[in-house]
């Protein structure tokens, strides 16, 4: 019985360190976008958005308004842009700020998959 | 320095979690202890589209405690991207129009595109069902044009379509009517398994919750006990390539789909592996009035259907003939289209056109004439140049058919004319034809009370409901335009009810 609990605990102390290696790995990896760099302090401060250390969740509406406002403000936002992305027959103005936007990797608007909007300034 | 303290903290709980839990087991463990529940509900909705938003209001009218997910990060489906159009089987609009319609006349025009496939006795419940859903609508706030289409291979103008011919027309205001009833919402949160007890009821169900869609490793795997009913509103598989190939090997990945990209399998499997009864998969729906010059559902199909299609003419670009009757069914339309195609196999895309007056119910008109899917010509003749067609054969057709709609009969191919448009005076208005994955008519069976029916016994599984494109059996071998949003609207109420009304 002894014997079995320092096997796991050498197993996992392994595992952990290998687990962690790769996760590192994958961090330096990770792109940021210059809009948010003093937020999270180059990439320092995951908490800044995610809720855990490791940043594995995609943060929740909550966290994008509490800076930018809600859907509605977004909307009033970007009346000029034809049409707005902010509001749509579609969807009116409750969506996820995170089903377009994305800090790690590249933006698209969810209405592009059948539409032929162009946003250049989409970040 | 505080990068440093987060990662030995990362250590050690990383180490502590492995020391805990035998990495192996942390998944395996979620189907056999039905006791760790991390959240409860009398009632579960999966799937966040008109059947799922439908079963979610019933569900909390009943004052019981409701979860609607979705595994997208945007909610409603192929609801949300639709074209809003509505058969109602004796509307006020009908009445007002003088338009005589029945429950039964709706019931045999959705038999015969069926080609008798359909369960006649869903079609009975839908199509009573739809005069109730459609004034659910109007309380929640949804608005209509004040104008009736005749929808190919009906009999009859039954078809309401909303105000900017959008399912998101409906879908909006119902989702926040749902929310401000107190049903909760949430999104990314992905179906894993449906769970029975040992007597074969459902009990709760394994999700992943904060899913990133094609991510199948994200998010957390969470346990929702439901006591009273589960209702799977999770839409078709038209977008699932694999799977549709696996019932129709020719629905490869050179069709483009209408679907949203979330229109998948897994859930239709996990019925299937909790008890349900597959009924005709393989009956897939390719919609007529998509176009090759643009992705996804477009701008194009409201423009065909309800505009080109009923008041103009679709023509072999190789001849400048008619080939179909552009109103009929589906299937019909579905099959001659595909038919075009060059000796090597590869599409001629057909050429559909009419003029202005006849534009006035296709909204989406403008951005198809924006982005290149439509095109705009003063005569004919410009028409024919800028499609390659002979213009002595699509000439001949067209005067052909302009004494045709004088006459009031379509001798060519049947098309009922129920309206005097003439093709002579431009503008003309054309696009481009093919057809898209559009609809999964197979799912799994449900009885008139939506109760998932077994495939061992073909009685109701206990706590199991089903709505909408997910089931099957009620469109037969092929749905009529319309008749969706009816099907989805009314079993999804009556499952939201039901599974409500559970003990």
């Amino acid at each position: 019985m002894k014997k079995n609990i320092i096997i796991t605990a050498i197993s996992a102390l392994i595992i952990t360190a290998i687990v962690q290696l790769s996760l590192t790995g994958a961090e330096t990896k990770r792109e940021f976008k210059p809009q948010h760099e003093s937020l999270h302090e180059n990439g320092k401060s995951c908490t800044a958005c995610h809720e855990t250390e490791k940043g594995q969740y995609v943060p929740d509406y909550n966290v994008c308004i509490g800076c930018h406002g809600d859907g509605e403000d977004m909307a009033e936002a970007t009346s000029e842009l034809d049409p707005n992305p902010h509001i749509s027959n579609h969807y009116g103005t409750d969506v996820d700020c995170t089903a377009c936007h994305s800090e790690h990797g590249k933006s698209v608007a969810v209405c592009t998959r059948c539409h032929s909007f162009e946003y250049p300034g989409l970040k | 320095m505080k990068y440093s303290k987060f990662l030995s903290f990362k250590w050690v709980i990383t180490f502590m979690l492995l020391m805990s839990v035998p990495g192996a087991q942390l998944f395996a463990e979620s189907t056999a202890d039905s006791a760790k529940w991390d959240m409860e509900y009398d009632v579960v909705i999966v799937g966040s589209g008109f059947a799922g938003v439908a079963a979610a209001i019933e569900s909390k009218k009943k004052n019981v405690s409701t979860l609607l997910i979705e595994k997208m990060a945007v909610y409603g489906g192929n609801s949300a991207i639709n074209g809003g159009a509505f058969a109602v089987a004796g509307s006020p609009l009908q009445k007002k129009l003088e338009v005589k319609d029945s429950v039964d006349l709706m019931v045999s025009d959705m038999l015969k595109a069926g080609r008798g496939l359909n369960h006649p006795e869903l079609l009975k419940i839908i199509a009573e069902g739809t005069y109730g859903a459609y004034m659910l609508t109007l309380e929640y706030g949804v608005k209509y044009q004040d104008k009736l289409f005749q929808f190919g291979g009906h009999s009859v103008s039954r078809t309401l379509q909303t105000e900017h011919a959008v399912g998101g027309d409906i879908l909006v205001p119902m989702i926040k009517g749902a929310k401000d009833l107190g049903v909760d919402f949430k999104n990314r949160c992905k179906l894993e398994e449906i769970v029975l007890d040992e007597s074969g009821r459902v009990c709760g169900i394994v999700v992943r919750d904060r899913y990133i869609f094609k991510k199948e490793d994200s998010g957390l795997i969470k346990r929702i006990r439901i006591k009273k009913g589960l209702v799977m509103a999770t839409g078709g598989f038209g977008a699932d390539i694999r799977f549709r190939m696996s019932q129709v090997p020719k629905l490869d990945a050179s069709l483009d789909t209408t679907n949203h990209p979330g229109a998948t399998s897994e859930s239709l499997a996990a019925l299937l592996l909790a008890g349900a009864n597959p009924v005709q998969l393989d009956q897939i729906q390719d919609g007529p009035w998509a176009s090759p010059d643009e992705k996804g559902f477009g701008t194009s199909p409201q423009f065909l259907q309800q505009s080109a299609f009923p008041f103009g003419i679709l023509v072999d670009v190789r001849t400048g003939k008619r080939f179909v009757n552009e109103n009929a069914d589906r299937k019909t339309r579905a099959d001659a289209i595909r038919t075009r195609v060059d000796e090597k196999g590869n599409p001629v895309y057909p050429v559909a056109f009419t003029v202005e007056e006849a534009t006035g119910g296709s909204p989406s008109l403008p951005n198809a004439l924006k982005y290149g899917v439509a095109h705009k010509f003063d005569t004919i003749k410009e028409l024919a140049e800028f499609y390659g067609i002979p213009y002595e054969g699509l000439k001949e057709q067209v005067d052909m058919y302009n004494s045709m709609v004088e006459a009031g009969t379509d001798t060519q191919f049947g098309k009922p004319i129920s309206k005097k448009v003439l093709l002579k005076k431009g503008p003309f208005y054309a696009a481009r034809a093919w057809t898209k994955v559009h609809h999964t008519m197979g799912g799994v069976e449900i009885d008139t009370k939506a109760r998932v029916l077994s495939i061992k016994t073909g009685e109701p599984v206990p706590g199991l409901y089903a709505a909408g494109e997910v089931t099957g059996g009620i469109h037969g071998a092929s749905r009529l335009g319309s008749c969706a949003i009816a099907d989805c609207l009314v079993m999804g109420r009556i499952a939201g009810t039901n599974a409500a009304s559970e003990n």
